[in-house]
């Protein structure tokens, strides 16, 4: 079943085919959040918020096949909340030690991800969206209220410095 | 197309979201252009890590539970009988009415959220609580205008003091409301006035806001604290919230030294 179908069977009350929707997306949504929070247990909190609202609101998604950038949207929304929470916080609440994640991926993408992390948020921000939630240009300068075309600038820069930092040969143009 | 122009389009011609026309003249270009050859090769195999990334952090659920039960307990150091009960209760009323229960029945029918075993953990950990809970009177008392429970505990102040800084502390929040900056600094001590000044944003709020309840000035490490529960018209979960205030003695009357946005 593609995510499609599920969408329609959660919004007609289907509460396995939402959970199976969660499922799914979860991974992709953790690491967009994670990569925009900087800190696991907020991403962690802001998903679990997101898929709430999402579960309240499946019902008013128009087009099922929108849900990945109708999800992201709800999900940068909660990061932004959180962002804004934690700076009223006077304050501050030590580390904890764990992470509220596995890293499952393969030794060599511990690199990458450190690279990622180095990023600018505006960078970082279209990194998280492109890649991790996997969406389209423009509903990504939909999220992000940015033309389409800063979105592929951006996108641009943030692939040339991610390749900088990881020491790629250098495929700049020489003019 | 020269090479910098076809830089620019090779993300998305990776993605397959170009159209037809300008993908055929990349293609070709690559075909007769070694060096865009190359970088397209680099630029395909970092496109294809960064979306395997995004399957690499798996969320881990055994933690969630617990964490919250953390979050209750490591939420401030407690000093005194009465700050232990009402610290303890209004973390968890605050958990438990913003953070999850604004839709409980809703989390319990999605059987693989963690957050509904979260809720069950929560649960047992707020029976344990209630007893304290239970211990602590509460009454309509009407402050600064409002009607609000009030939530007795040990007083640390007399009860016209006790007064005069709860209305100090609504008055704080008012002004918070109202966007009137200049009040909120003349309610505030210097240190926290020029934290105001310094980014006014994290001490306004919009919308209309209801009071919902309000403890007794409590002590804790020579500064009072007043905890204001209440809701705005913000949306969803970050609408209904807490206050915590800190006030300090100034001639006759309070200042307003911290402020602390709990869920
Ligand atoms: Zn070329």
């Amino acid at each position: 079943m593609d995510d499609m179908m599920l969408v329609q069977s959660a919004q007609k009350g289907n509460e396995r085919a939402f959970a199976a929707l969660v499922r799914r997306n979860e991974r992709r949504l953790y690491s967009t959040a994670y990569s925009i929070l900087g800190s696991s247990w907020d991403a962690s909190d802001a998903c679990q918020d997101a898929f709430l609202e999402a579960w309240a609101k499946i019902g008013t998604l128009r087009d099922p096949s929108s849900f990945r950038p109708w999800m992201a949207r709800i999900v940068v929304n909660k990061c932004r909340a959180a962002h804004r929470k934690t700076r009223r916080l006077v304050v501050v609440e030590e580390v904890p030690e764990r992470e509220a994640h596995e890293f499952i991926g393969p030794e060599s993408a511990i690199d990458l991800a450190d690279a990622v992390r180095s990023l600018d948020e505006d960078h970082r921000m279209v990194i998280a969206l492109r890649y991790f939630s996997d969406l389209k240009v423009e509903d990504i300068a939909g999220i992000l209220g940015v033309p389409a075309g800063t979105v592929k600038s951006r996108i641009n820069r943030a692939l040339r410095r991610l390749k900088e930092s990881l020491g790629a040969e250098s495929t700049e143009v020489q003019q | 197309m020269n090479c910098r122009e076809i830089d620019e389009l090779l993300e998305s011609y990776i993605r397959d979201e170009l159209d037809d026309t300008t993908a055929s003249v990349v293609a070709d270009h690559l075909e007769g252009c070694a060096r865009c050859q190359a970088a397209y090769e680099d630029t395909r195999m970092l496109v294809g890590e960064l979306i395997d990334l995004g399957e690499a952090f798996q969320p881990t659920e055994a933690w969630r539970a617990p964490a919250i039960a953390q979050h209750v307990a490591r939420k401030r150091p407690v000093a005194g009988r009465g700050w232990v009960a009402v610290a303890a209760a209004f973390a968890v009323l605050s958990i438990v009415s913003a953070t999850l229960l604004t839709i409980p029945a809703l989390a319990r029918q999605v059987p693989v959220l963690p957050v509904a075993r979260a809720i069950a953990a929560l649960e047992r950990d707020a029976a344990a609580l209630t007893k304290q809970v239970e211990e602590l009177e509460t009454r309509l008392a009407e402050i600064g205008g409002e009607e609000l429970l009030l939530v007795e505990t040990e007083p640390a102040l007399d009860e016209v003091e006790n007064r005069a800084a709860q209305e100090h502390a609504m008055e704080f929040v008012r002004a918070m409301y109202t966007g009137d900056i200049g009040a909120l600094q003349a309610l505030a001590t210097d240190e926290l006035a020029a934290r105001i000044a310094a980014r006014p944003d994290d001490y306004l709020r919009s919308g209309g806001v209801v009071f919902a309840q309000i403890n007794n000035i409590s002590e804790m490490e020579g500064a009072y604290w007043v905890f204001i529960r209440m809701s705005d018209t913000v949306e969803f979960t970050d609408s209904q919230f807490q206050l915590n205030i800190s006030l300090k003695r100034s001639g006759d009357g309070f200042l307003v030294s911290a402020v602390e946005m709990d869920a």
